[in-house]
């Protein structure tokens, strides 16, 4: 499996789409943050957490620019045979999910750290800080990370179990029906009265990835076991994806 | 007998329809086989079994004695490599980072040998051209290029001269029997061109309809199709005298047809024969060829 992370590394080295991603990440960052902000280089005296609210809006970008990466990175896959020849050459087809994965992981901990850094470079400038509590910082912090892996988890799903033109089109599709089915249900969530209703709500947001990105970058009070439905998606999605391949007919 | 490649029945079926019906092959080591078949007859289909890129529904394969079904087969993949249907090229990149990238997916130490292997397949001035910008002759030889890169014992090729200009199917073709030649890699390639085939092969598989209709060494094959006079007679047994007399060359097809093979001079038979009351009834010249032979061979499995 080795052989065949070094092989995407190279890969990922020369491709024109991670760098320019990587850019648009981190003006991503400053953008954000300007416009949390109102675009105001005073300092705000009577808001709480600015950079707090701002650090973690990764949650929610992140689920509209790793797709790009991941249809246009992964689409020679199939579309260029390289899955054909790996299997050719000798590699089982676990290998070559997981090797995928795990790159795509360290793609998207790449962007969300040139975000931050897009991020924390201007509030220096703008004089900002950080106000949530530390333990409640923590836990953020650690729901994010495992929110990285479940996209990551999710696009390389949709990548290795479609051909190149699916992939797209499915990735489009998950992508909108997400953003606009939870900034919905977040929206209902925060104005809810009835108990069985917020529950409802509270269930969907955490069970589905996107909805978690966006409780993590409202800075949720609920943030405490985010991590386990991540956990619990990121093995039912890999589980199906590895199934899903080692039955594929390539052709 | 160890062969390189042993199927066993081997069967695919796509819902009702069968793709190979109990194909059993014998791929010998440092030949060359050439796959003949019609558009359909499951070529393609049994080259992916192999390279595992698709299951058999029945029977099984073995590549040096080891079962598909085996771990161990993953290590006996890397003695295999193919180009199926279109070599597997990243076209934003160029020859030489294809190469360096196929060297990092088969582990490979070092970057040692990559310009050896280009100018193996004389893309050597071209190592630094983006792929996108080949021909499909050069895109052709480079996918050669990356299947070389794991040293392998063999060497599929799907197809691997569609599409050509002639230039690049004198190509290829030298290159094919320069590594069978000079490095012992055994090839099983696949083509339509019956005629390119003929200039290669040492033995031919011939697939109609999914079945495996004939295997055959070039040596038997040249055997058949080698030049011939076809005589009718009226009296066989004294015409098989007058051949065993005379050391001529025949082959006796049924009790009035008889095959006559070499240098002969006919009128002199004609005359011979009748003095012994043997009359010549029809003459003809046949000259067989690969497509002729293919085309009976199918033929008689449509029977």
């Amino acid at each position: 499996m080795t052989k065949l992370i070094h092989a995407n590394f190279y890969r990922l080295k020369k491709s024109k789409c991670f760098w320019f991603l990587l850019v648009l990440m981190f003006l991503s960052g400053i953008y954000i943050y300007l416009n949390f902000n109102g675009f105001h280089p005073e300092r705000c005296v009577n808001c709480s957490n600015e950079l707090g609210s701002v650090l973690f809006q990764f949650g929610v970008a992140s689920y509209i620019i790793l797709p790009i990466f991941t249809t246009i990175f992964m689409s020679p896959l199939y579309g260029n045979g390289i899955i054909k020849n790996m299997i050719i050459v000798g590699h089982k087809r676990t290998d070559i999910y997981l090797s995928n994965l795990f790159t795509i992981i360290i793609v998207n901990l790449i962007f969300a750290l040139f975000f931050l850094l897009g991020t924390i470079l201007t509030s220096l400038i703008f004089i900002s800080d950080i106000t949530i509590p530390i333990n409640k910082l923590i836990f953020l912090i650690i729901d994010l990370f495992f929110l990285i892996i479940s996209y990551a988890s999710l696009f390389n799903f949709i990548a290795l179990s479609f051909n190149k033109i699916s992939n797209i089109t499915v990735s489009f599709i998950t992508v909108i029906w997400g953003i606009i089915t939870c900034s919905n249900i977040i929206g209902k969530y925060e104005t809810c009265t009835s108990n069985n209703l917020c529950n409802i709500y509270e269930f969907i947001l955490k069970v589905l990835p996107i909805g978690q990105g966006f409780l993590i970058s409202n800075l949720t009070d609920n943030y405490k076991f985010l991590s386990i439905y991540s956990l619990i998606f990121i093995f039912i999605i890999n589980y199906l994806g590895i199934f899903i391949i080692n039955k594929k007919q390539i052709n | 007998m160890e062969y390189l490649i042993k199927t066993n029945n081997l069967t695919k079926k796509y819902k009702n329809f069968k793709v190979l019906d109990n194909v059993n092959l014998h791929i010998e080591p440092s030949s060359i086989y050439g796959l003949i078949g019609k558009n359909g007859a499951g070529k393609t289909t049994l080259i992916r079994i192999i390279c595992g890129l698709q299951e058999p529904t029945n029977g099984s394969y073995s590549i040096y004695g080891i079962s598909f079904k085996d771990k161990k087969i993953y290590e006996e993949r890397e003695k295999i490599n193919a180009i199926v249907e279109t070599p597997s090229l990243i076209l934003n990149m160029t020859a030489k980072e294809n190469l360096i990238h196929q060297y990092k997916i088969i582990g490979m130490p070092s970057l040692d040998g990559i310009d050896e292997l280009l100018e193996l397949v004389n893309l050597k001035e071209f190592k630094n051209k983006k792929v996108i910008n080949f021909s499909l002759g050069m895109k052709q030889r480079l996918g050669i290029a990356l299947s070389l890169a794991t040293n392998p014992d063999l060497l599929i090729l799907d197809e691997p001269i569609n599409g050509l200009d002639p230039e690049g199917i004198i190509d290829i073709r030298e290159l094919i029997l320069k590594l069978n030649k000079e490095k012992g890699i055994t090839i099983l390639l696949s083509s339509h061109y019956l005629d390119e085939l003929s200039k290669v092969a040492s033995h031919y598989v011939f697939l109609d309809k999914g079945k495996l209709i004939k295997e055959i060494s070039a040596q038997e094959l040249n055997q058949y199709l080698r030049k011939k006079v076809e005589i009718e007679v009226n009296n066989i047994k004294e015409a098989v005298k007058y051949f065993e007399e005379k050391n001529i060359d025949y082959e006796v097809l049924n009790n009035s047809l008889v095959y006559l093979y070499g240098k002969i001079n006919i009128s002199k038979i004609i005359l011979d024969l009748a003095k012994k009351n043997c009359l010549v009834k029809d003459i003809k010249e046949k000259n067989e060829s690969l497509e002729n032979y293919f085309l009976k061979v199918v033929g008689e499995n449509n029977d």
